[in-house]
């Protein structure tokens, strides 16, 4: 195996030369003629090189010829050729030409020539095998398109059924898409088709690997490979080794737009800071709390406000730091009263908040949901913990309250004006005592439920197109929004009130307020539905995550994105953004969760380690911790900010280590030892993905229904901190108290 | 191809178009196949906002409605819809059941029970990161990846089921390296023949009070012990010297672990063999282990009421059991005896004259070792007598007379009435069991154990 590597190695290496050779081999004319038109040819040749973006074989040819830089086209350098020399010896294009139509008759010359690549592939080194793969798979899919395009549809059909289980594991989705794709107008049609056809998909290759694959596709004439690669392909080219799952990367698969392009968007400035305090609540807390301190020590009641006091002060200068200037900060109504008493609580939560890091995981409390019948579809819990609604697909949002107080609405039919006092309202309220209470006036299943900071509120998205706002004290329903054409997958309040957000099926995201009835803003620019939106903490951003495997930072004053984060493999389902404002988490069918930094728009970690995809995520009040809940039944714990130093904190350091230690013990358990390479799926699934497509094929079929998600094996990443498992709960929800308690739920799905 | 041209034909027919083109129903089939993949696909948008994993009916109506499509009734009911196959002579055809429901039965047909209602229930899934074991936690069956916590120093066994399962024990317990190293330190004094260094591993297990950590596993190691070494006499009178220093130890807390002690126990009690050779001096093991249940159910009886209940019935069914030998007969006497006079006057003395019968003619059989074991346990009996005695200090002693032997013999068999007289302390015992008959015949009440 190593042999034939080395020799295409070495083919590579003289790749221009091989070329420049066939070019150049007839030419035997004498005197300066023979010297001019030698001349000319190395042109040509050059040009050719340049155009197809052959780098290497261009500086190579460049430095033996000593050629200067020529900037005419190709097409005039072959019409400036001799036109004698055209009857002797075909000059490059018109040999490409020959090829290409010797290849274009024939139907079977994909199929046959990607089944050489697959084949060279299979046999090349192990260090190159991996990028190989990544790179025949846009080759396959134009491939495959192109078949469709010439009307060749039942080799199309056959080319993908033959060779799809290639590239199953990673891109089993979109093959899925693609292979149904039956005639020229369906590919016309079809937005992945048109995708693939319209953008080049991104490939990252070390040199070496590259110029092998260019040397292979040349030696063995596979000019329709060879036109793919030129049309769709950007490769770039690395140095040093390509990482295994390439696919994470920004820059990898179909993303529209080329790194650059993504990282000159993604510079644009952003103000992360977080939102003033109003100046009258500010005023009217210190007022609150002085006065309770002030008045004589009665039950440790004045000596609490005191010290609560003394912290509101070092709250007020750490937000002072990074606070946005009001003219940036989004406008509010004028506080109320409640903002106060939020803020009071949010002091003394405060206090009481459990630091928590790598060595200090939280306590979580579980909600689960009985006899659902699976139709519940989402779920949220209040900030106070007070309430607890959830979403259905029979159309109504129900209501508990956590506190085991009864939820009490009014009677239907009072007079507004004979309600005067406390008492009165008191009086009309309903009699029943009951925990729980059902919101009914969807006509659809509802998607989303999100409730206001001050319990006060509830807001939910239905597939009927319309959001309702919900009164907590009436249980009622206040307003209905419509706006969007399609379902609505999910909202938003923002962390202030007063505005949402909205996601959903017709691919924007639109920014409400609770007093107008039409959207403020509509995002528009994602490429397909908006599965999730969460508004960043200071209000003046919102992230979505779509199907189209993207997050989305949107501003909210513009109304325009600021910032593109690409790299999962699957559809984003959920996203969360850190207390601070400064990193955002985004996860979703692709089971593993990624972490970019806000301000730069990079991505800071990737965690593996769901086996299903995951639903929710909640970071801890000071950012160090992310919380996932999953399909898998699963609720994990993260570490994000992973500096050298934590890893090495002796708790981190013993975890691993007992981790490397259950591997191994996994590893010998196994009965296919005696196979290196069946070790190397176990470790590593993503290391051969044909091995690894068979082996999961096998172990897809042990799989029942029930079990889908946990037979599965994932590479835990090292961020993993800790696993808790449910008993039959899918985690629908996860989120963290103010003092960082967490709250994880479910419905129970025996 | 899922969608064939013929279906297509068939359809076309059937709404009244009779002849179709080659080329057409061709396309048609296409492009409807492909139609039907965009609408499954739109239909999983919504199983996945829906956070299942089961595509239904609504979802694809659901679909159907966001592609402006007007969706299909009828199908949506609560099971899934099942297709039937019905074979012609050229293809196969699938269709829905849909049977006929008549009006009037429907409309007679009691309501469907109400579905219950959704209700909610909170716990914790963790407590400062740890997963309490309560029953709305799942059991750590397999590994739960990497949050296992520091490796258990005893790596508990993986035990590998016939029929693939791995299961691993349930409980991690942590032991610190010094532990390990007493541990190990002990048990092989324990083997050890030196009686000195065997009586000091016992000592130092009866007094030392960093073992606490330790108790589980010397329960189980005397369990497997106990097990292991049924035929050496030797090896298991040191695990009930184990089990006694650490009942011994204040520092210990045991209880717990009782469970787990009380079966090793009761086999030295009560097991068939305990020795190599039936000369062997096994009936003193015997004694100390009836001796130490006895002791543990005096200790332990007022926090678990049934213990002392549940070893009696135990004892008692291997007295009763004619089948079982005599060395396990002589066990349970034991172990009744020294459970306390109120089980001899209840469960042994109305037994005694049946069981006797039985001992005689065990004893007059020709074979030494029958004859040995069936002494000893007409002496254990004797013996059992003899704090029933005690109990009754306030009675004068019966008169040795042949009427006072009748009478005994008729309470407690011949044989062992004669070995009453023979008794120093005979009288005594006579009118004891005399006044016990008397009593279990006045109250019956007495048997309200």
């Amino acid at each position: 195996m190593s042999s034939n590597a080395g020799s295409a190695a070495e083919g590579a290496g003289g790749a221009g030369s091989s070329a420049a050779s066939a070019a150049g081999g007839g030419g035997n004319s004498n005197g300066s003629t023979k010297h001019a038109s030698q001349k000319q040819r190395e042109k040509i040749v050059l040009q050719y090189l340049k155009t197809k973006g052959y780098r290497n074989a261009e500086k190579a040819l460049r430095e033996d010829a000593l050629l200067d830089g020529d900037e005419s086209t190709l097409g005039a350098l072959a019409a400036a050729f001799p036109a004698s020399e055209m009857g002797a010896d075909a000059s490059v294009p018109s040999w490409i030409l020959l090829f290409s139509e010797a290849e274009q008759g024939n139907p079977d010359a994909h199929c046959q020539s990607y089944r050489e690549l697959r084949r060279w592939i299979d046999s090349s080194l192990d260090v190159y095998k991996h990028e190989l793969y990544a790179a025949s798979y846009p080759i396959f899919v134009h491939s495959y398109l192109d078949l469709h395009m010439r009307g060749l549809h039942e080799k199309a059909a056959e080319f993908m059924e033959l060779f799809r289980e290639d590239h199953a594991v990673h891109h089993g989705k979109d093959l899925g898409v693609l292979a149904t794709l039956t005639s020229k107008s369906h590919v016309e049609e079809n937005a992945l088709a048109r995708l693939y056809r319209e953008n080049k998909y991104g490939v990252r290759m070390t040199r070496v690997g590259f110029e092998l694959l260019l040397s292979f596709l040349q030696d063995h004439h596979f000019t329709l490979l060879m036109r793919t690669v030129n049309q769709h392909l950007n490769i770039r080219t690395v140095d040093g080794t390509v990482p295994i799952c390439s696919e994470a990367e920004a820059d990898v698969g179909v993303t529209g737009h080329t790194q650059n392009q993504l990282d000159h968007f993604n510079s644009q400035d952003i103000a992360l800071g977080s939102a003033p305090l109003d100046p009258f609540v500010r005023d009217e807390v210190e007022r609150t709390l002085q006065s309770e301190a002030g008045r004589p020590a009665r039950d440790g009641a004045g000596g609490e406000a005191a010290a609560l006091l003394e912290s509101f002060a070092k709250v007020k200068q750490e937000a002072a730091v990074g606070a946005l200037s009001a003219r940036d900060a989004i406008p509010m109504p004028p506080p109320r009263g409640a903002e106060v008493e939020q803020q009071i609580a949010d002091l003394k939560a405060l206090r009481k908040r459990v630091a928590l890091g790598p060595a200090a995981l939280p306590s979580i409390c579980m909600y689960t949901m009985h006899n659902t019948d699976s139709t519940m579809n989402c779920a949220a819990v209040a900030d106070d913990l007070s309430l607890l609604a959830c979403g259905f697909s029979e159309s109504y949002v129900k209501i508990w309250s956590l506190r085991r107080e009864p939820l009490r609405g009014f009677q239907s039919n009072f007079l507004l004006g004979s309600v005067a006092s406390e008492s009165d309202a008191e009086a009309v309220r309903e009699k029943t005592p009951d925990d729980s209470r059902r919101l009914v006036g969807h006509a659809g299943p509802v998607f989303g439920v999100d409730i206001s900071f001050d319990s006060k509120y509830l807001i939910s998205g239905s597939e009927d197109k319309t959001a309702r706002l919900w009164s907590l004290d009436t249980f009622t329903n206040v307003v209905c929004y419509r706006g969007h054409n399609h379902p609505i997958w999910d909202v938003s309040f923002a962390s202030q009130g007063f505005y949402f957000a909205t996601a959903s099926h017709d691919r924007t995201a639109r920014l409400w307020s609770c007093d107008h009835v039409y959207a403020l803003r509509i995002f528009a620019g994602h490429l397909s539905d908006v599965n999730c939106v969460r508004f960043h903490p200071n209000a003046k951003y919102v992230v979505t995550g779509s199907s189209d495997k993207s997050v989305r930072l949107w501003d909210v004053q513009r109304g325009s994105c600021v910032r593109v984060f690409t790299g999962h493999t699957g559809s984003v389902d959920t996203v969360a953004v850190s207390p601070d404002g400064r990193i955002m988490a985004s996860a979703g069918e692709d089971q593993s969760i990624g972490v970019w930094d806000l301000g730069s728009g990079r991505r800071m970690d990737t965690l593996t380690g769901h086996a299903g995809p995951v639903y929710s995520l909640a970071f801890s009040q000071e950012g160090t911790l992310l919380l996932s809940g999953s399909a898998d039944e699963t609720v994990r714990a993260w570490d994000v900010k992973r500096s050298p130093a934590a890893s090495e904190h002796p708790m981190v350091a013993q975890r691993r280590a007992a981790r490397l230690q259950q591997e191994r013990e996994q590893r010998r358990h196994d009965p296919s030892t005696g196979d290196p390479n069946a070790m190397d799926i176990d470790r590593d699934s993503k290391r051969a993905p044909k091995l690894a497509a068979a082996a999961s094929n096998a172990e897809s079929k042990k799989r029942d229904a029930a079990g889908i998600w946990k037979s599965k094996r994932v590479v835990d990443s090292d961020a993993l901190l800790k696993t808790w498992r449910t008993k039959s709960t899918p985690v629908h929800s996860v989120m963290m108290t103010r003092c960082n308690l967490a709250i994880a739920a479910g419905p129970f799905t025996p | 191809m899922i969608y064939s041209k013929n279906t297509v034909k068939n359809i076309a027919e059937s709404i009244g178009i009779p002849k179709l083109k080659d080329g057409i129903t061709t396309a048609m089939a296409q492009d409807v196949e492909y139609r039907l993949h965009e609408i499954i696909s739109e239909a999983a948008k919504f199983m996945q906002h829906s956070k299942r994993t089961k595509l239904t009916v609504a979802d694809v109506n659901s679909a159907l409605r966001v592609r402006n499509i007007e969706p299909i009734y009828g199908f949506e009911t609560g099971r899934p819809v099942k297709f039937h196959r019905a074979s012609t002579a050229l293809e196969d055809v699938y269709y829905v059941d849909d049977e006929q429901i008549d009006l009037d039965t429907l409309l007679e047909e009691p309501l469907p029970s109400v579905p219950l209602e959704i209700v909610h229930t909170a716990h914790w899934l963790a407590i400062e990161g740890e997963q309490p074991r309560i029953q709305q936690n799942p059991m750590p069956t397999d590994d739960d990846g990497g949050g296992g916590g520091e490796p258990a120093a005893k790596k508990p066994a993986r035990v590998q089921r016939s029929d693939g399962v791995e299961t691993i024990p349930l409980v991690k317990h942590v032991l610190s390296k010094e532990l390990q190293l007493y541990y190990e330190c002990i048990t092989e004094s324990l083997q050890s023949a030196d009686p000195v260094v065997k009586s000091t591993a016992l000592e130092s297990i009866a007094i030392d009070a960093g073992i606490h950590q330790l108790v589980t596993y010397f329960v189980q190691y005397i369990a497997v012990t106990v097990k292991n070494n049924l035929h050496n006499l030797e090896v298991l009178t040191t695990a009930m010297a184990v089990a006694r220093a650490i009942r011994r130890n204040p520092n210990l807390f045991i209880e717990p672990y009782m469970h787990q002690l009380v079966p090793s126990l009761l086999t030295c009690l009560v097991s068939k063999r305990l020795c190599d050779n039936y000369t062997e001096d096994h009936w003193s093991l015997r004694n100390g282990a009836a001796e130490q249940i006895a002791e543990i159910c005096q200790q332990f009886g007022q926090s678990y009421h049934t213990l002392k209940t549940r070893i009696a019935r135990t004892l008692l069914r291997a007295f009763l059991d004619p089948t079982k030998p005599l060395t396990t007969h002589y066990g349970a006497i034991v172990g009744l005896t020294k459970l306390g006079v109120g089980m001899v006057k209840v469960l042994v003395l109305p037994n005694v004259k049946a069981y006797m019968g039985l001992l005689d003619v065990e004893l007059e059989k020709d074979n030494p070792q029958l004859v040995d074991d069936g002494r000893h346990c007409r002496d254990a009996l004797l013996e059992a007598l003899r704090p029933l005695a005690a109990s009754y200090d306030d009675l004068e002693p019966a008169g040795l007379t042949s009427v006072q032997r009748s009478r005994l013999a008729e309470a407690v068999g011949s044989t062992l009435a004669e070995l009453v007289f023979a008794d120093a302390d005979g009288g005594r015992i006579a009118a004891a069991v005399a006044a016990a008959g008397r009593e279990g015949r006045d109250g019956q009440d007495h048997h309200s154990l």
